[in-house]
């Protein structure tokens, strides 16, 4: 083999030595990654349901526990709930859109960003959001509210939970 | 020599200056900086405050990378007017690599402080990210390690920020010093340019230090008035985004691609003359200025965001009036209700003798222990930086002859 021969053949070897060992480290960044966690408790107490008012929307933010990888971190998330009777409808304040947080107008919601307008019952009435506001899931226990708080993938049709 | 050839070499001098001061200050910060959701901002705070010579490091960091942006932004200009760009190809290419590049470390260097517009503003990056078509919800989870900020999300973009983008800087700095390098050697061996160059590294340095890097409040996923803004060289693709709301693809894939498409084909266009070159960049620098300042105008009666030491000072004349007015009153004269109508011996901040044997010490561990009886303490609800401003505001409000 010449200098110049044996000097290509090892070009060529360290090149595919590189991409063998960057291949696991994409690998890696690719499939390592948070979703919806089967140890915690989805359903995050959200007070006395005697304390809500009836008949009247209430901006609430839940404070709660959730695990990711080796860290368990303190979430603030806000929610919007509707009273009537024992009937509660409860909103996530997350716009399905861009993920801006909404604010409670007149007619119903209101995104900052991109202007998505939502009634109360959180259909889109103008504006650019791809589905309706994103319904949390309740239950009453012992005289407390309990709402199980997901967040969904912004930007998509359908409601995919990603946490 | 003329004069654009004089301009691609003193913008591509300026540009190696700024990516040393750059790769050196990141050094610096990296010493203290910790990549992590809940450290990421202490750790800034820190550098920022506390530590000696940070706040030069974080200033030096922050304007040295806006002038890198610029000076490269000069440099690719001029190389294509004056047709360099056909005539030296493999120049242009790893320039237009080199300048992606840099841009990529400034995308991914923004969310690092974790403060409020650094958190906000990512959040709207990698959401316009997601609405490239077919690719862009895998990059965004990609670069994030999930569908939403997690534990990952501050080391890999730490990663990318400090050690990818950079090795890959300092490799295609490497493979340029290689192909030519006889212009630089030619400037930098005239004396009159290295006195001019060693002259406007001080009187940067001078310049640098009456300036600081903008640092915010912590970053709070629920405070639902923040309004994000980027930095200056991407307000113009921002403003851009507010027209084309109805098709989002537009300004986050069908632009970039033309955009970077252009800019790798361009040494191959070689049917048009300098005159098209130049009205081609003057054009592009139009459009930048245009949507620029409208989008400078559009903000302008908006909600200007605070910085740290306005929000904590705003913040601690919040928590006075929530928790402390009830018994030091108003005024600070200790003649709260709660305290008139239980009789208990409030001090009076407003006399000069209670400033006789109280120091800013010996009140922050009043405020966080309490005094055992009437005074409750506060350490479980405030953190140390709140119980500083809060005796900041104290003391501005009511204590007598006070100077800052």
């Amino acid at each position: 083999m010449t200098r110049r021969k044996f000097l290509k053949v090892w070009q060529v070897a360290t090149g595919m030595i590189v991409s063998f060992i960057s291949a696991p480290a994409i690998y890696f960044w690719r499939t390592d990654r948070s979703g919806a966690n089967e140890i915690d408790d989805r359903w995050i107490d959200a007070g006395r349901v005697e304390d809500l008012p009836i008949d009247q929307w209430r901006k609430e933010m839940l404070l709660f526990q959730r695990q990711d990888r080796w860290a368990s971190f303190e979430r603030k998330e806000l929610i919007y709930i509707y009273r009537n009777d024992q009937d509660f409808t409860v909103f996530s304040a997350i716009c399905p859109h861009a993920a801006c947080l909404i604010r409670k107008n007149d007619e119903g919601f209101g995104c900052p960003c991109h202007k998505s307008s939502f009634s109360s019952d959180g259909n889109v009435l103008t504006g650019p959001s791809p589905r309706s506001l994103d319904r949390l899931d309740t239950k009453v226990q012992d005289g407390r509210l309990y709402v199980k708080y997901e967040k969904f993938r912004s930007g998509t049709n359908a409601k995919e939970v990603i946490g | 020599m003329g004069p654009l050839r004089w301009i691609i070499t003193v913008s591509a001098i300026t540009s190696l200056l700024f990516l040393g001061l750059v790769i050196l200050s990141g050094w610096g910060l990296a010493g203290s900086y910790v990549p992590s959701l809940t450290d990421a901002f202490p750790s800034t705070l820190y550098i920022e405050k506390y530590s000696s010579g940070g706040h030069l490091l974080r200033s030096i960091h922050y304007y040295s990378s806006s002038g890198l942006v610029f000076s490269g932004f000069v440099f690719l200009c001029c190389f294509y007017i004056s047709g360099f760009a056909a005539k030296y190809c493999k120049i242009w290419i790893l320039g237009v690599v080199l300048y992606l590049l840099i841009i990529g470390s400034a995308f991914t260097g923004y969310v690092l402080p974790m403060d409020q517009n650094a958190y906000w503003g990512t959040k709207v990056r990698l959401g316009i990210t997601e609405t490239v078509p077919l690719v862009g919800t895998a990059i965004a989870d990609f670069l994030r390690g999930g569908a939403t900020f997690n534990s990952s999300t501050l080391p890999r973009f730490f990663t990318l920020h400090g050690s990818v983008f950079a090795t890959a800087i300092c490799l295609c700095l490497f493979i340029l010093s290689q192909s030519r390098k006889s212009v630089f050697i030619q400037y930098l061996s005239d004396q009159r340019f290295n006195v001019t160059l060693l002259v406007s590294i001080i009187l940067f340095f001078v310049l640098i230090n009456s300036f600081s890097a903008r640092l915010e409040l912590p970053a709070d996923s629920a405070d639902i008035d923040y309004n994000p803004r980027p930095e200056w060289y991407f307000l113009w693709l921002f403003q851009f985004g507010k027209y084309v709301e109805w098709a989002p693809w537009i300004q986050s894939g069908v632009l970039p691609l033309l955009g970077v498409g252009f800019l790798f084909v361009v040494p191959w266009l070689r049917n048009h003359g300098q005159k098209r070159r130049s009205a081609i960049v003057v054009s592009w620098c139009l459009v930048w200025l245009v949507l620029t300042g409208l989008a400078i105008i559009d903000d302008q009666d908006l909600y200007h965001n605070p910085n740290y030491s306005d929000g904590m000072a705003f913040g601690a004349e919040k928590n006075f009036n929530r928790l402390c007015i009830d018994c030091h009153g108003p005024g600070g004269l200790g003649d709260g209700p709660e305290s008139q109508a239980f009789d208990l011996p409030t001090p009076n901040f407003t006399s000069s003798n209670f400033w006789i044997n109280t120091d800013e010490q010996r009140m922050s561990i009043i405020i966080k222990d309490g005094t055992g009886n009437d005074m409750p303490d506060f350490g479980g609800s405030l953190t140390y930086e709140q119980i500083l401003a809060l005796i900041h505001h104290i003391e501005k409000s009511f204590k007598p002859n006070y100077q800052e």
